[in-house]
């Protein structure tokens, strides 16, 4: 008698502990930091003061007047392009933008001087009101306000610049520092949505948490965050919620330091590049400290310097079948490619890694890094969803996530 | 080979075994449902998690045959374990499959090593007292 009480409330205490495990993991919220859309766009400052040209990337802060003068750039081929498509930088204003440019990474480099890392929180909250700005130009120049040169030293454009002849419309967008070009394929019976991107700063490439918050199941679906932070594109993120370890670092702010064993993480660096690690090779400050920008961890990689780096057998122990996938890429710094394909339906069937690896290669991506996939794989432009986001098949409908990545001023 | 028994803490015996048997087949085509309807993601301890019942009921029918069979505290103990480590598999499988992960997973595999280790000490303390 005395052990079959004693198995009672053994068991009882098992089931209750377990049933709180599972709402843990689940259900129950804990927002660890309100208002997170703070942005360290001083790492791109950092970049035009030390690396004017960068590393091949056409950063906005580099396309200046001055910038483009100097020959010795390596870069300036790449600016040019830039040019011939920022139609709107005119001449005059190129001037103006140069000096503004100026201004700002000399102010960034004061501030940031020995001790960048330690000041990304308070980078945050100065940038925290430069994410409302329409663009990153008008960022940069109320960043650099106390340095900025005088008005007299701006020429004023005597004409109106030419126009740019935009294409916007449900499946394409264009603006001076965006690109975006939406196609669907059908891969082995599988539609594919690929968005290539092209931007003049990688810091258009952005991520939002769910609801504004940093914490643990605090979820939202991609298109009411997307909508919320004003994104053209976005799809969903690595939906860092679900666990308690892995580095978080978004928009150039550390919001988790964890390592987390045996994950890949991918890092979006200041200067446009991929870099794909683990938390075993670099701790997330020394990764910050490098110049991230934005750190996921799902993985795993799919293309690393050019060819495949997953194979049909060794999938991510997540999966071992077809399934909706989403991933990012890179053709090259400034380049990206976005990739959701559907699955689980009787249209699609989904596909496995290294379907999507190679499929990824053959549009040209360097580098590929397998993002939260399954019933969380959702395309977002212009406001609409365009792939179809099931978790069962049984309906088409969007799961709340973590975060999104996004492309947006 | 075992139908000559007699003993009723032998038959005691043969019944936890083929109750632990009954809970691994239960955990079995549990597991086997789950993953089926889980698209392909899968989770090794969804798929094991009928192994600790399968373990202890062998232990238990083997132990039907030996000279000190386990006694009742040995037996909770041992039901205990079973319980914590198969209860922890299940509850690891649901989140592994579904992408998420949780500190607190930890909690089973201790208690079922604690619970084996008193399990064991009591099955040795059974044996001691028993000579």
């Amino acid at each position: 008698m005395k052990y079959k009480i004693l198995a009672a409330v053994y068991g009882t205490l098992l089931t209750a502990f377990s049933a709180y495990v599972v709402l843990d993991a689940f259900v129950l919220g804990k927002a660890e930091q309100s208002n997170a859309s703070g942005m360290n766009l001083s790492l791109f400052a950092e970049q035009t003061a030390e690396e004017p040209v960068g590393s091949g990337i056409p950063l906005q802060t580099t396309v200046t007047g001055e910038s483009a003068a100097d020959g010795s750039s390596p870069a300036q081929t790449t600016d040019a392009k830039q040019s011939e498509t920022a139609a709107p930088a005119s001449g005059t204003t190129s001037v103006s933008g140069a000096k503004t440019a100026a201004a700002a990474g000399t102010a960034s480099a004061q501030d940031n001087d020995g001790n960048a890392a330690a000041n990304t929180q308070a980078n945050a909250q100065n940038t925290q009101s430069a994410k409302n700005s329409q663009t990153a130009k008008s960022t940069q120049s109320s960043a650099s306000a106390s340095t900025a040169p005088p008005p007299t030293e701006t020429v004023p454009p005597e004409t109106e610049p030419p126009q740019p002849e935009y294409l916007n419309d449900d499946r394409n967008y264009q603006d001076e520092n965006i690109t975006i070009a939406i196609s669907e394929y059908n891969v082995l019976d599988t539609a594919v949505y690929v968005a290539d991107v092209t931007l003049s700063s990688p810091q258009y490439l952005k991520t939002a948490f769910a609801n504004d918050t940093y914490g643990k199941n605090i979820t939202a679906k991609t298109s009411e965050t997307a909508a919320a932070n004003g994104a053209i594109f976005a799809v969903n993120g690595d939906f860092y919620g679900a666990h308690n370890r892995g580095y978080v670092i978004r928009n150039g702010i550390l919001y988790r330091d964890v390592a987390r064993d045996g994950t890949d993480f991918l890092c979006i660096m200041a200067d446009g590049s991929f870099f794909i690690t683990t938390s075993a090779e670099y701790s997330a400050q020394e990764l910050l400290d490098m110049g991230a920008w934005q750190c996921f961890m799902f993985g795993p990689r799919l293309i690393e310097n050019g060819g495949i780096a997953v194979d049909e057998n060794s999938e991510v122990a997540r999966a071992m079948a077809s399934n909706p996938r989403t991933a990012i890429g890179m053709i090259e710094p400034g380049h990206y490619l976005f990739v959701v394909s559907d699955g689980r339906t009787s249209e699609s069937d989904g596909l496995s890694l290294n379907e999507l690896a190679n499929f990824m290669q053959s549009l040209g991506c360097q580098t590929a890094y397998n993002l939260d996939g399954g019933g969380s794989s959702t395309m977002y432009f212009q406001g609409s969803i365009l792939n179809n986001p099931t978790t069962s098949g049984n309906s088409i409908k969007e799961r709340s996530v973590s975060d999104i990545v996004y492309i947006g001023y | 080979m075992f139908t000559s028994v007699t003993d009723p803490e032998r038959a005691l015996l043969l019944r936890h075994a083929a109750g632990s048997f009954c809970a691994a087949l239960f955990l079995a085509v549990f597991g086997a449902i789950y993953e089926h309807f889980s698209f392909g993601v899968y989770s090794n301890y969804m798929l094991y998690a009928f192994l600790p019942p399968l373990i202890a009921g062998l232990l238990l029918l083997f132990s039907v045959s030996g000279t000190h069979p386990p006694q009742q505290r040995t037996r909770f103990l041992l039901h205990a374990c079973v319980a914590a480590c198969s209860v922890g598999c299940i509850t690891a499988g649901i989140l592994r499959i579904s992408g998420r992960t949780s500190d607190l997973l930890l909690c089973y595999p201790v208690a079922g090593a604690l619970l084996a280790m008193f399990a064991l000490l009591s099955y040795l303390k059974d044996r001691k007292s028993a000579s």
